[in-house]
């Protein structure tokens, strides 16, 4: 038998003791009775001769059970009864344990959700993302898709991978007899499904063989996910062969992706999974599978096994060269944004998110700051419980002399903070939940609860598990410690006497490092809040105030290009004809979405240049558009948006600058160049200024607003059936009112999308910062409120011990001020190396979050001093009560005590 | 912690009951109420165990591995459990005996009147 064969049997080992001894007195008896005696005698003969018998059965079990598991026992159950024992200071203990693992048990599981979870697929750590990397002329480096040309050279090139697979999100409209749906999709690559080792749940998922020009097999094949079918089929198997009508073509179902399958980027959760040859079909015009100069694409490949990460991504930089010579044309080869590029492979095993670019590092800074929350909350509860073990000294010399050693009166400590976290570990959790769903819901819908699944794991159990160990480490090492080194002769001296007990110099400590962790968290927390305010504050350009914005999906209507544009001027004109609409018109890209299109202009008479970089931001918008987003017409006139207005256009005051310096602007010609990756040609397009607008925000609130080129709605504008409403009104509700009726008159057959005010919008896009700024006020709030705990206790224990001193002082002549001041003295004494400590560990700080901080200086003195004062009042708030005792002792009572 | 001390190890030396037990079972199998029997004969009823105290001295045999139990069917037909010596409790049990023997020539020339000096 093993030795852990050993521990878990135990219930029958046991069974079989009380079966041994109950035979062996049966026997007993039995052979006395065969000597004579009758059968009650010969029972108690029997017994008296085997002794106590439950005494031996609990022996005989004992010498399984190992000596600590034993002391554990006897250290558990004392622990419980101390802790009953105060349960004040137990309840404290929880509940600032609770907070400080829940907070970083609740950012750990966004942590893990965002970065560390994997795809539910079979060796997951062997899936790479292969990425175009580009390095832009101006400094920039990012990462980007790619296109199914470079896909089919990749795959002629690489020898490193099993399999690779193109991957493109994609949504499809279905038309069900309530109407036609948009659902979240992805066209795939007919290998995706065996590259990624998917087994279907049910049906059977795409093959090579489906992913033909004009379909395969079942014409155009779909996967549905399990959602889908569950949700929206009753996970009938009959759906399995049906045909649906998806993005105006039928199309077989033939499959169900497994369950907890939601695609491979995050947040995506496809609903339909169509082979990448569907994608001319689905797109008609728009398509773009064999153009080679589009990075759309996502390529995942998995690794043959034994190849590194590394190896993969060397093979990938290496054979860049002769996948570009095979697939752009020569303008382009030598283009320099390709001459900078290059292939990267990723790790591409917990899938592709693109909140990771945009979460990661604030996560990151929030685990660190949860970080410092917990070392406050432990720092606080140790100062506490080093305060409660000088009061216990008695106890433990006690022990001492009955023979306890100093380990072991260590180690009952530890138990004892160990069961307080484990306690506030079971409410973290719950806690964690509550943090997790609340911050979800903060975030916009694009984002959070869809693209973020956060649930309960065994990793993030075993985080709390370990924050939870550390916590009663770092809080029991300290007052353990200290109970070690009580002496017992001294202690034990003083018998009888209140023993309160020194702090030590530890003890003292603890204040001040706990306020210099939390000035560092208050300077932290100021700077991001006055980072929202500030870019709140900051003039975008536009309305904020009853301005929404309203998608169109125009994509299914019968009217195409010129009969699109009279519909939306008829949608316009009909729409500032509602009650309460002010001015209404459309947009190609609404403001803060966080992306651009992107051109380079010249003025037409300008000499020509070789390359010119593509810094101004282009959007098409219709007529008042300027009146319905607020922005102002410096100079000039408005777009007539009346379909003969495509030589027109309109800039802001930085690109009229910048093309033209100080010359005159208006009726002058510009140039926009627009060089063609597919085709290497660069194509110009001139037309005539006839105004010039203010300066206005889009990409993002932090940026300066970029030049920009307002181009008129026309037949030839490139989104036209998906542009963006922008709608002014007296108030948002009659707004949206509005919207819904002219949309029903108009477009009555195209998907209803609900408005966003501009105000959410521009929520929306600071969400991150909002977020941090949010939670780290919270934060510091919290440590704020420990500290001041921490303070508070310090003085009151060192008022109750000094007593008898403030009597002597009181009657030598002190007076009742002089003990306060006295008192608040002794606080200051304790604030000022914290705040020293605080204000240097603030500045480092400071300096390095610098990136999210937006028109606030990282040094400013003003927002220091502010969190200093903040401190210091919290400190002496807290120090008043004793301070106030302290004043008010009888000096007699105190003397007579003594 | 000390092991729990059996009473019937009080006019005993630690270990000893253990000794027995092994050197009864390297003769033959046996279960409990058997050893108990066997000892208490071999002794010349000189050695009253009491009985219980050889459940937990049985105990640390099995958890050495120096013994092996089973339940089996007994001559008188009855369910009992019997103890094997393992091979390592041969070893184990000539280590000891040897090393019981040395004591007690070391306290036999100690208590000898005739080595006074």
């Amino acid at each position: 038998m093993s030795r852990l064969s050993h521990f878990f049997p135990r219930r029958r080992m046991y069974d079989d003791l009380s079966e041994e001894i109950r035979q062996h007195l049966e026997e007993k008896v039995e052979s006395l009775i065969v000597d004579g005696l009758s059968r009650e005698d010969a029972g108690h003969q029997a017994r008296r001769e085997f002794g106590n018998a439950a005494l031996m059965e609990e022996r005989s079990r004992e010498v399984w059970l190992r000596p600590w598991i034993e002391s554990l026992r006897a250290d558990v159950r004392f622990a419980l009864r101390q802790i009953g024992k105060s349960p004040g200071f137990a309840l404290t203990a929880i509940l600032t344990l609770a907070l400080g693992i829940g907070a970083n048990t609740g950012i750990f599981t966004l942590v893990h959700a965002l970065l560390l979870e994997d795809l539910p697929v079979p060796e997951p750590g062997r899936l790479t993302q292969v990425d175009l990397h580009i390095n832009s002329p101006n400094g920039d480096a990012w990462d980007a898709p790619m296109n199914f040309t470079f896909l089919e050279s990749i795959r002629r090139h690489a020898t490193s991978f099993s399999g690779i697979f193109g991957w493109s999100a994609q949504d499809f409209a279905l038309e069900e007899s309530t109407g036609s749906h948009l659902f979240a999709g992805a066209f795939v690559t007919g290998n995706a499904f065996e590259t990624l080792g998917l087994h279907p749940a049910a049906g059977r998922m795409l093959a090579p063989a489906d992913d033909q020009p004009g379909g395969g097999p079942d014409g155009w094949a779909a996967v549905i996910s399990y959602r889908f079918w569950k949700q929206h089929d009753n996970a009938d198997l009959s759906v399995i062969g049906s045909h649906v009508n998806l993005a105006g073509h039928s199309v077989t179902i033939v499959g169900v992706a497994p369950e907890g399958f939601e695609g491979v980027i995050d947040g995506a959760r496809p609903d339909f999974y169509l082979p990448l040859s569907f994608e001319p079909a689905a797109r008609g015009a728009e398509s773009r599978l064999h153009l080679p100069g589009g990075l759309w694409l996502m390529l995942w490949g998995r690794r043959k096994p034994g190849v590194s990460l590394a190896a993969a991504s060397a093979e990938m930089h290496t054979i860049f060269h002769a996948v570009v010579d095979e697939t752009l044309p020569p303008q382009v080869r030598h283009s320099p944004v390709v001459e900078h590029a290059t292939f990267v492979a990723r790790p591409g095993g917990t899938g592709w998110n693109d909140m990771r670019v945009t979460y990661t590092r604030p996560l990151l800074l929030l685990q660190i700051l949860v970080g410092v929350v917990l070392l406050v909350c432990c720092i606080n509860l140790a100062g506490l419980s080093l305060a409660r073990t000088a009061s216990r000294q008695h106890e433990f010399a006690t022990r001492g002399a009955l023979g306890a050693g100093r380990l072991r009166l260590m180690q009952q400590l530890l138990v004892e903070s160990l069961l307080l976290a484990l306690c506030g570990g079971a409410f973290a959790i719950l806690l964690a939940w509550l943090i997790d769903r609340g911050l979800l819901q903060f975030l916009p819908d694009s984002q959070g609860a869809q693209t973020l699944s956060v649930h309960p794991e065994l990793s993030i159990l075993l985080f709390t598990g370990a924050c939870a160990v550390v916590c009663a480490l770092l809080c029991g090492i300290a007052p353990a410690w200290a109970a070690g080194r009580v002496s017992i002769e001294s202690v034990l001296r003083r018998s009888g006497q209140n023993t309160t007990g020194r702090i030590g110099f530890t003890g003292r400590s603890f204040v001040p490092l706990q306020a210099a962790l939390t000035l560092a968290l208050v300077v932290i927390a100021a700077m991001l809040a006055t980072t929202v305010t500030r870019l709140r504050a900051s003039h975008p350009g536009f309305h904020i105030e009853n301005a929404l914005l309203a998608g169109a999906h125009f994509d299914q209507l019968p009217q195409k290009d010129a009969d699109l544009a009279a519909l939306y001027r008829r949608m316009t004109a009909r729409l500032e004809q509602m009650p309460g609409m002010e001015d209404a018109s459309v947009v190609d890209r609404p403001p803060l979405i966080g992306f651009a299109h992107m051109g380079a202009f010249d003025a037409a008479d300008a000499p020509p240049e070789r390359y010119h970089t593509y810094k101004y931001q282009i959007n098409d918008v219709g007529a008042h558009f300027f009146a319905a987003f607020g922005t102002h017409i410096l100079a000039g006139r408005d777009f007539a948006n009346d379909g003969n207005d495509q030589k027109d256009c309109i800039l802001n005051r930085s690109a009229a600058a910048a093309i033209f310096g100080g010359r005159p602007v208006l009726g002058q010609t510009v140039r926009e160049f627009n060089g063609s990756m597919d085709t290497g040609k660069t194509a110009t397009r001139d037309c005539q200024v006839i105004g010039i607008v203010e300066d206005a925000k889009y990409v993002n609130l932090r940026d300066t607003p970029p030049p920009t080129v307002y181009y008129p709605i026309t037949a030839a504008t490139e989104n036209l059936d998906s542009l963006t409403f922008v709608l002014h009104a007296g108030t948002l509700s009659e707004g949206r009112n509005a919207w819904h009726r002219v949309l029903h008159e108009i477009a009555p057959s195209t998907p209803e999308a609900e408005p966003i005010a501009v105000s959410v919008q521009l929520d929306n896009s600071i969400v991150r910062e909002r977020l941090l700024s949010m939670l780290s006020a919270f934060f510091a709030a919290l440590t704020l409120l420990l500290s001041g705990i921490g303070i508070y206790g310090l003085m009151a224990s060192s008022v109750a011990r000094r007593t008898t001193e403030i009597g002597v002082r009181m009657a030598l002549g002190s007076t009742r001020a002089g003990i306060f001041i006295l008192m608040l003295r002794r606080v200051t004494a304790l604030l000022l190396p914290g705040i020293l400590l605080g204000g240097c560990l603030a500045w480092f700080a400071a300096r390095s979050i610098r990136s999210f901080l937006f028109d606030v200086n990282p040094g400013s003195p003003a927002l220091f001093a502010a969190a200093i004062v903040l401190l210091a009042l919290c400190g002496f708030s807290a120090a008043m009560l004793p301070a106030r005792r302290a004043a008010s002792v009888d000096p007699m009572q105190a003397l007579r005590a003594e | 912690m000390t092991p729990p001390q059996a009473p019937g190890q009080r006019d005993l030396f630690p270990g000893a009951l253990e000794m027995m037990v092994l050197q009864s079972l390297r003769r033959q199998p046996m279960h409990g109420y058997a050893l108990v029997q066997h000892i208490r004969q071999r002794s010349n009823e000189l050695l009253q165990v009491e009985e219980g105290s050889l459940y937990p001295a049985l105990q640390r045999l099995l958890k050495d591995r120096l013994v092996k139990a089973e339940w089996e069917i007994s001559a008188t037909n009855r369910r009992v459990r019997t103890y094997r010596i393992t091979a390592a409790g041969n070893r184990h049990l000539d280590r000891e005996v040897s090393r019981f023997e040395r004591m007690l020539e070391g306290i036999h020339l100690v208590l000898s009147p005739a080595e006074a000096e």
